[in-house]
């Protein structure tokens, strides 16, 4: 989904822009540092002739229905087949020869369009397969990146778009929803396909020295960013925490229901708190985090012991 | 492939052509955000803008009613949300969206039929887009039409032993796509050998673009000038 000029809001095309140059910096330096200690592995060639592949790849149509079809739009592709930081230069470059030479996409909301499908896109559509790739369910991880990417970068460009005050009346949102989950279901699967073609043609995994070279240098990141992640949701998500009932609980107060079950055993975190210390942000954090660390080491004993048992 | 007209126009001769790209660039991007920060647009801002365009497209000696039709383009995507809007009570704000959208599309079609990529992107290097993507953008432009072509052929030669279908089965359009691929690594595994045969590792960039001259000036403080008399004498600052 390429937004033209015009439809974001000064600020947020300007803000945008500003977040996204010196990202494109960054990981063009990155990849240049990278060229120049490995000039015999250079993948500059690569990068340039698999965005002319993705861009002609766009042209060949897949029946997805009665008298429909759909076309590969091709970050999740490239990240798996280049790895996400060159997917991600690669996708900011055709969307750039798209905004000049075709017209999809503004100059103005270049930086808008680079971090919903070139960035964040790309990332969003490699981390499932990082994740599975060395795992049985790799090709779920693809059509999941295929999926995530798609709906990823929609979402985000509705986001922005109604941040600048485009409201779309919710039908309408509704069916653009349905709309992008199906573009997004297409994609995955359209993914899973090209990626099984072209390791059937070439009779291997696609490009499998490189990512099992960059295996070797990113294994464990996407757990160590999901901890941080379940952390930082643990300890500050606390303070935008609804204080309202969940539904279960609605439904009781609402119906009247009295619970005279005597307790057995109780929590030493009775409603997500730390007794003792009252109700306060910290009491609700630490309680959190206690909570956080129990269930990792509950599943740590419980992967071991299952991975031992497997092996005997 | 429709691109090839705007490359065509863009080797013709002409004074705004024979302008250095930066001037123009800059000129765009300033016409770009007097267009995107305007409040307040009535029929009298479109009409301005729309014949600064056009004098720009005579100067340039490009076929005025193609270029217009050129830049509808947009509008596929612009009608859609603008039908939104409009669904939504806001039909002025729909036609605003229209016109402005209509208009940074006929802007930036002018710059690229008036200037071949290859001297847009030496502009942009100027300035300081990293090499290592305008390198990219040069590869993937040299190669865009070769692959395109490779496809459009197989393509014809599918259909040739299938039939005369339209659009291929899925596992078959997966093979095309997956044959293009292998194609398109052994084309890549063969520009690197040649760049490594010439001992170095760039692709294009060999030429500076040339020196600023006393006319590009001109032109560019010329050009800002009426963009800002459009901006403000006649629109009005924005509120």
């Amino acid at each position: 989904m390429h937004i033209p000029d015009n439809f974001l809001s000064t600020p947020v095309w300007a803000a945008l822009d500003i977040a996204a140059a010196p990202a494109v910096v960054a990981l063009s330096r990155k990849a240049s540092r990278k060229m120049q200690q490995e000039p015999e592995a250079s993948q500059l060639p690569l990068l340039g002739v698999m965005g002319a592949f993705v861009f002609a790849a766009q042209m060949v149509n897949f029946p997805v229905g009665v008298g429909t079809s759909g076309h590969l739009v091709g970050g999740t592709l490239l990240a798996v087949l280049l790895g996400p930081a060159a997917a991600s230069l690669v996708v900011t470059a055709i969307l750039i020869v798209q905004a000049l030479v075709f017209q999809d996409g503004g100059i103005l909301a270049l930086g808008a369009n680079v971090l919903n499908m070139a960035i964040l896109g790309v990332l969003a559509g490699y981390a499932p397969y990082a994740l599975l790739k060395n795992t049985r369910w790799r090709t779920y991880g693809i059509f999941a990146g295929g999926v995530c990417s798609v709906m990823t970068s929609a979402v985000l460009a509705l986001l922005e778009l109604g941040i600048s005050g485009i409201r779309m009346p919710t039908p309408v949102l509704l069916i653009s929803s349905m709309f992008f989950m199906m573009n997004a279901l297409i994609e995955g699967a359209i993914t899973v396909s090209v990626v099984r073609g072209i390791e059937r043609l070439r009779g291997e995994p696609v490009l499998a020295k490189q990512n099992q070279e960059r295996s070797t240098i990113r294994t464990g990141r996407p757990a160590v960013a999901l901890g941080i992640a379940a952390m930082l949701l643990a300890s500050i998500g606390v303070l935008i925490a609804s204080n309202h009932p969940d539904g279960l609980e609605h439904l009781i107060e609402k119906l009247g229901i009295v619970l005279n079950t005597p307790s057995i055993l109780s929590s030493p975190f009775p409603d997500y708190e730390i007794p003792a210390w009252g109700s306060s942000w910290i009491s609700k954090a630490t309680a959190g985090l206690a909570g956080l660390i129990i269930i990792y080491a509950v599943c740590a004993l419980s992967g071991r012991l299952l991975a031992r048992a497997r092996r005997t | 492939m429709h691109y090839s007209t705007l490359a065509i126009w863009s080797r013709q001769q002409s004074f705004v052509h024979s302008l250095d790209t930066r001037a123009k660039l800059v000129l765009l991007v300033a016409f770009l955000i007097s267009l995107a920060t305007l409040r307040t647009f009535s029929l009298r801002e479109f009409i301005g803008s729309f014949a600064l365009l056009l004098i720009v497209s005579l100067l340039a000696r490009l076929p005025v009613v193609k270029i217009i039709q050129r830049a509808l383009v947009v509008l596929p995507f612009l009608g859609t949300f603008g039908f939104v809007l409009w669904l939504s009570g806001e039909p002025q704000r729909a036609m605003i969206l229209l016109s402005k959208g209509y208009l940074s599309g006929l802007a930036v079609i002018l710059l690229v039929a008036t200037s071949p990529l290859p001297a847009i992107l030496r502009a942009a290097r100027f300035f300081k887009m990293p090499d290592l993507l305008v390198e990219i953008i040069q590869i993937l432009y040299r190669y865009l039409f070769v692959l395109s072509d490779q496809v459009q052929r197989a393509r014809i030669a599918a259909q040739s032993r299938g039939g005369l279908r339209k659009s291929l089965g899925f596992t078959a359009a997966s093979g095309l796509i997956a044959v293009l691929f292998s194609r398109s690594y052994e084309k890549a595994i063969r520009v690197q050998q040649a760049m490594l045969a010439r001992g170095r590792g760039d692709f294009f960039i060999a030429s500076e673009p040339s020196a600023f001259q006393l006319r590009d000036f001109t032109a560019l403080l010329f050009g800002l000038l009426v963009i800002l008399s459009l901006r403000f004498l006649s629109y009005g600052p924005a509120h």
